[in-house]
């Protein structure tokens, strides 16, 4: 079971296997946590997030069919839980109404921002880390879906329902960005 | 420009490092959660549901077995307890008469028979014991079928076609008051000391009940046992008694004549 691919375990707890469900959920909890944690930067927030999606999962089990890869489909939900999310909260709109670049204060805040410091690794992944939560959302969106997930850029594209220009044009430009802040550090 | 392209799709450097970072995970009783969600969500599925529903129909199938097995004790049980029911009854030629309606030719012989003799009707309904439920319940008809292949039945018409007096029918009598004493004592499960001394009372008063029923043959008939033990005195009351009870009933001339009560025929006088 541990050899199957994710269509197979997912059918497998389809037709009723729970054991299935168990490698499933080890394989992309930790993604999946990840990925919404870095999107809504709260952790209450992500666990209630994390937990519906799963649960958006197991109820639609029944009708899941192999037309794509498992993870596509299971970060197609999370992408649409993190949507409803925004609606409600309305942070994606602050975000676009002027936050999309780090504020000076953040800038402060975060210490591999910090200029003049000898930066080590450590250092290197809480400043790429600070950078990625100070991307766009759109972009973050992308370079969280393509890192964190694993996707293709054709499978982003069927997750955020963009086309596929659209997203490899977003990733690229989140990674200008983020080698950009690197290199400017 | 390729080149160009996928450098600015990929950056090994930045995806080295984000992958080094220290990454989250969700707490242990989230996972509980949404596992125990899971599998709940399995047990109720439609294929868990099947699998319930075959044990179930399992369990069901041997269920209908038991079913089964239990009825099949209890008609094994139920049979015999009706078959000696119907013995009981079948011997009892009053039931026959009252209740089967394919000897209408036997029970008038009887009747006539009786007639003939000068008797009154015999009371031929069964001596009625209160508490007796197997008695009044079962009345056999001939659609059931039940009767046609009884020996008793058969017995029985052979007797009702060949004209039985009424001392047959009251010994009949008699004898099914005693029998039906002694399964009723049986029944009560009185020790067999205990069910023969309740025989003895029980067929007196049946004998005692019947004793309005005795016919005057009968009557006659001990009458006659009695000069043959030569109780004369006895026999002369006895038969001053029955003419009493039965003044229409014609006495043998034979038992007047031994008991006194009739003179001797006068020899006839050679003229």
């Amino acid at each position: 079971m541990e050899q199957d691919s994710d269509e197979q375990l997912m059918l497998q707890y389809q037709a009723g296997s729970a054991d299935a469900f168990d490698v499933l959920y080890q394989r992309h909890r930790k993604p999946m946590y990840n990925y919404l944690l870095q999107q809504c930067r709260n952790r209450a927030i992500a666990d209630e997030l994390f937990q519906d999606i799963w649960m958006k999962l197991i109820s639609a089990r029944e009708s899941y069919q192999v037309r794509a890869l498992f993870k596509t489909w299971l970060y197609h939900l999370a992408h649409n839980r993190l949507i409803d999310h925004y609606r409600h909260s309305q942070i994606r709109q602050a975000e676009q109404n002027g936050h999309l670049s780090p504020t000076p204060d953040q800038l402060a805040d975060n210490p591999g921002a910090q200029p003049d410091c000898l930066l080590d690794t450590q250092q290197q992944i809480q400043q790429l880390m600070g950078l990625v939560q100070n991307l766009p959302a759109d972009q973050r969106d992308v370079f969280l879906l393509h890192e964190e997930a694993g996707l293709e850029l054709k499978d982003i594209a069927y997750v955020t329902s963009c086309a596929y220009e659209t997203v490899k044009s977003r990733l690229r430009y989140a990674i200008k960005r983020l080698r950009d802040g690197m290199d400017h550090d | 420009m390729t080149e160009r392209r996928e450098t600015s799709l990929q950056d090994k450097n930045l995806s080295d490092l984000y992958h080094q970072a220290d990454k989250a995970e969700p707490a242990a009783g989230l996972d509980a959660r949404i596992q125990a969600a899971a599998h709940a969500a399995v047990e109720g599925s439609p294929a868990a549901k099947q699998l319930n529903h075959e044990t179930k129909a399992g369990s069901q199938q041997k269920q209908s077995w038991f079913a089964l097995a239990a009825v099949v004790a209890l008609v094994a049980i139920i049979v015999p307890i009706m078959q000696d029911e119907s013995d009981l009854i079948l011997s009892e030629p009053g039931l026959l008469l009252q209740s089967s309606d394919k000897l209408p030719e036997a029970e008038g012989d009887a009747r006539s028979s009786v007639a003939e003799a000068g008797m009154a009707q015999p009371q031929i309904a069964p001596v009625a014991e209160p508490g007796s439920a197997s008695a009044p319940a079962f009345s056999p008809s001939p659609e059931q079928g039940l009767l046609k292949a009884r020996p008793e039945k058969k017995a029985y018409q052979e007797r009702a076609t060949s004209k039985p007096d009424a001392l047959t029918i009251q010994e009949e009598r008699l004898e099914h008051a005693a029998r039906k004493s002694k399964q009723r004592a049986y029944n009560n499960q009185l020790a067999p000391a205990e069910a023969e001394k309740a025989v003895m009372p029980l067929s007196q008063s049946a004998s005692m009940a019947d004793q309005q029923a005795i016919t005057a043959e009968v009557w006659q008939k001990q009458i006659r046992q009695l000069l043959l033990d030569k109780k004369y005195e006895k026999a002369r009351t006895e038969l001053q008694n029955l003419q009493k009870a039965w003044p229409d009933f014609q006495v043998d001339p034979n038992l007047l004549r031994q008991t006194g009560l009739l003179p001797a025929t006068p020899a006839k006088i050679a003229p």
